[in-house]
């Protein structure tokens, strides 16, 4: 069976999945109002860790590029709490990333050991 | 009803700054390679340009896209420096180093022939670069290098070894 993770932009979450079977659901925050998370099927096609963003100068630990303009599954490094930016999201989608999708350092590292280059990225 | 729900985008955002100002960073800038984990991993694919530089093995190959051969320049002390297309002896060896699988901390002490490898993709980030020591067995585990601290990796030592063969071992098969 192949490996697939779904990013859910509603609701905001992430799951991994080889075939039927559910390897890992977590949370996540994806791209701001400004800088939405591109939609569509995707696969990973480079990964990195640890990482440094050369562009916003910025860590991006565990990260899963499933673009090739840098969008990423990587390590959320900001500095308010996790559950913070969650609440900042839920109220406005000003709050986000620059594309990527963000996750907690537990779930990227989780994801980051299973996925391969080549693993189904699906963002809707 | 939109005057509301843009007054209320204002107020998280001001709660967010507020919240930022008081919070330090969680910077991973810090964050060493992990046992387990992949310090990178490229698609071989979709590899253009690949820079080797040891002391005994200098080579530049590149290759407009993905379908295409690489071309390869190479050198090595005391030798012609020779030209070549790539053949599978390439392909095998850019495998090797298109992943690089961290497998545990090594003494930090090991000294021999360190080489820089540098591997541009075709996407628009920064090169995957990576500083490794060619053993000089190929019964010995291959290293790298980050910062202060060693790693040993699962790399082929002996594929790693055969770019020192230059076009013969790397070239197309005339």
């Amino acid at each position: 069976m192949a490996k697939k993770i779904n990013v859910d932009l509603t609701a905001q979450t992430v799951t991994a999945a080889d075939g039927g079977t559910v390897f890992h659901t977590c949370d996540c925050v994806s791209g701001d109002s400004a800088h939405p998370t591109p939609s569509g099927l995707f696969k990973i096609n480079r990964k990195n860790h640890p990482y440094t963003s050369k562009k916003y100068g910025v860590p991006m630990n565990y990260a899963m590029f499933f673009t090739t303009t840098g969008e990423a599954l990587h390590q959320y490094h900001g500095p308010a709490p996790w559950a913070l930016l969650r609440l900042g999201r839920a109220l406005t989608n000003a709050v986000g990333s620059h594309g990527c999708v963000r996750l907690q350092e537990s779930d990227a590292k989780k994801l980051y050991g299973w996925a391969s280059n080549g693993t189904v990225v699906e963002i809707k | 009803m939109r005057r509301l729900l843009r007054g209320r985008n204002v107020c998280a955002i001001a709660l967010f700054g507020i919240a930022l100002a008081g919070c330090r960073s969680t910077s991973g800038a810090g964050a060493r390679p992990e046992p387990g984990t992949e310090y990178y991993a490229v698609a071989p694919e979709s590899i253009r340009e690949v820079v080797f530089s040891s002391p005994e093995r200098k080579l530049y190959a590149y290759r407009w896209n993905g379908s295409a051969t690489f071309q390869i320049f190479t050198a090595s002390p005391g030798t012609a420096p020779e030209q070549c297309a790539a053949g599978d002896g390439f392909g095998r060896w850019l495998t090797a180093i298109a992943t690089i699988p961290v497998r545990s901390v090594a003494d930090s002490t090991v000294a021999g022939a360190w080489a820089e490898v540098r591997l541009r993709d075709a996407t628009d980030l920064d090169a995957n670069e990576a500083t490794l020591l060619v053993p000089a067995s190929p019964s010995d585990p291959v290293l790298m290098r980050v910062g202060e601290q060693s790693f040993v990796v699962g790399i082929d030592a002996a594929l790693l070894r055969s770019v020192n063969a230059g076009c013969a071992g790397l070239g197309r098969a005339r």
